[in-house]
């Protein structure tokens, strides 16, 4: 006799838990801040292509080394697809944010040869003789993110920005900028993703290497926009 | 239990907790872009400010506010609005608040932020620039002066009737039951949101306090 099974099914949508992160607000008038030292090496060496909840990572130790090679594969096409267009993330960024730096009345210079763990702030903060601040800009990731299997990959960020005041090394500006990330902590600032950049599939993906590159540039400019405004 | 169909893997079956709900569910307020009052102050009511202070120390302080038709009203820059006023946190020195409103289903209270002191005069205000989206806050951050006593948070019309698209990306969680025991299955999920600035809708504050040790 067949027993008809009876699934019983919740569907409990994750929010983020985390402890809620509190950002240091910048208030320019207070601080006389006019020359900045931009520290180098602010991004990763590879670009993420990454699917959050895929397929394999639903079917235990077997299901998870599979799916990291798919992972692992996926993100070393993409990164030979930027690298085709010679695309360059770090100076990109460092560049755009030195002209818009610029604009907002700032005299800004590059801090080079500065020892960083990728993905974080750095240790220790180097003397400068010229400049009255350093911004620090350590981005976590930057790529492309589908949140599982059967939703497009769309463009992603994830970038913690730090201005310290050289004479005494005091924080003076400290946020957390996510652009289009999962469960961003309340109180961290989040940018929507541009519907522009979206891409089906890993053959998406690799399909246009320009529009791949254009997709992380336009979200890395956000993210550099929105620092800016921090600064203003 | 299963018998001989125990092979079989139970099928997969969500409910939306929306779904579960769907024959009660009050309906959604629309965003109201239009707002007139005849007879609003021109000075914010200092008498009863909603407070920010918490009843005792903790890390984060939330105060959310409705704003509807029976909200207080006052004349900013020729035109009637509604507002919510706010107490600073009485111990202020270790608070960095954000302040603003909340992402609502399909509108925003459209913010002005205004900080002012004892009297009610202007002590601070934000320019467009300075408001961010923080998770489901749009806002401003800042950190209390020692001449600051409340904030106003009155309608922006100048804001009302803009949309605030955004596509939200997510994670959910199925529970399945099997015949070997219970299992979870993660998914990736989608939404296109869209959002109008309104005359109504929740104000929201987070009060972070650096240290929560002293006592108020």
């Amino acid at each position: 006799m067949l027993r008809q099974l009876a699934a019983i099914a919740a569907l409990i949508t994750l929010s983020a838990c985390a402890t809620p992160y509190v950002a240091t607000p910048y208030e320019r008038t207070q601080h006389n801040i006019r020359q900045v030292s931009l520290i180098d090496d602010s991004l990763p060496e590879d670009a993420i292509a990454f699917e959050v909840a895929s397929v394999g990572s639903n079917f235990g130790l077997i299901g998870a080394l599979v799916d990291a090679g798919i992972q692992a594969s996926r993100r070393n096409a993409v990164n030979e697809a930027l690298d085709s267009v010679s695309f360059d993330a770090e100076t990109m960024l460092e560049q755009r944010l030195s002209s818009s730096l610029a604009n907002l009345g700032y005299s800004v210079a590059p801090l080079t040869e500065n020892t960083r763990t990728k993905y974080d702030f750095l240790k220790e903060y180097p003397d400068s003789a010229t400049a009255d601040a350093l911004l620090d800009v350590a981005v976590q990731h930057y790529g492309y993110l589908s949140s599982g299997a059967g939703q497009p990959f769309r463009p992603s960020v994830a970038a913690k920005v730090r201005l310290v005041k050289a004479s005494d090394k005091s924080t003076i500006m400290e946020n957390i900028i996510y652009y289009n990330v999962l469960h961003a902590p309340d109180g961290t600032i989040t940018l929507p993703p541009n519907p522009e950049y979206e891409f089906q599939n890993r053959d998406a993906l690799l399909e246009d290497p320009q529009r791949l590159a254009d997709g992380i540039s336009d979200a890395l400019n956000q993210v550099v926009a929105t620092t800016v405004r921090l600064l203003q | 239990m299963a018998g001989p169909m125990f092979a079989r893997v139970g099928i997969l079956s969500g409910l939306m907790a929306g779904v579960a709900a769907c024959a009660s569910a009050p309906p959604i307020p629309a965003p109201v872009l239009s707002y007139a009052n005849a007879g609003c102050s021109t000075t914010p009511d200092l008498s009863a400010p909603l407070s920010m202070t918490p009843d005792k120390e903790r890390a984060v302080h939330l105060v959310v506010a409705e704003v509807d038709e029976t909200a207080a009203c006052i004349m900013r820059n020729g035109a009637a609005v509604p507002y919510v006023l706010l107490a600073l946190p009485q111990d202020y020195e270790d608070k960095t608040l954000i302040v603003g409103s909340q992402l609502d289903q399909n509108r925003i209270f459209a913010p002005e932020v205004v900080v002012l002191d004892a009297q009610g005069n202007q002590t601070r205000t934000f320019n467009r620039d300075e408001y961010f989206y923080r998770g489901s806050i749009y806002s401003v951050q800042f950190r209390p002066r020692q001449d600051e006593r409340y904030v106003l948070v009155a309608a922006a019309p100048d804001m009302v009737g803009k949309a605030y698209d955004a596509i939200q990306i997510g994670i959910s969680t199925t529970a399945v039951y099997t015949p070997y025991g219970g299992a979870t299955f993660n998914s990736g999920t989608e939404a296109a949101t869209s959002r109008t600035f309104a005359y109504n809708g929740t104000v929201k504050v987070l009060v972070n306090d650096a240290d929560t040790k002293e006592e108020n």
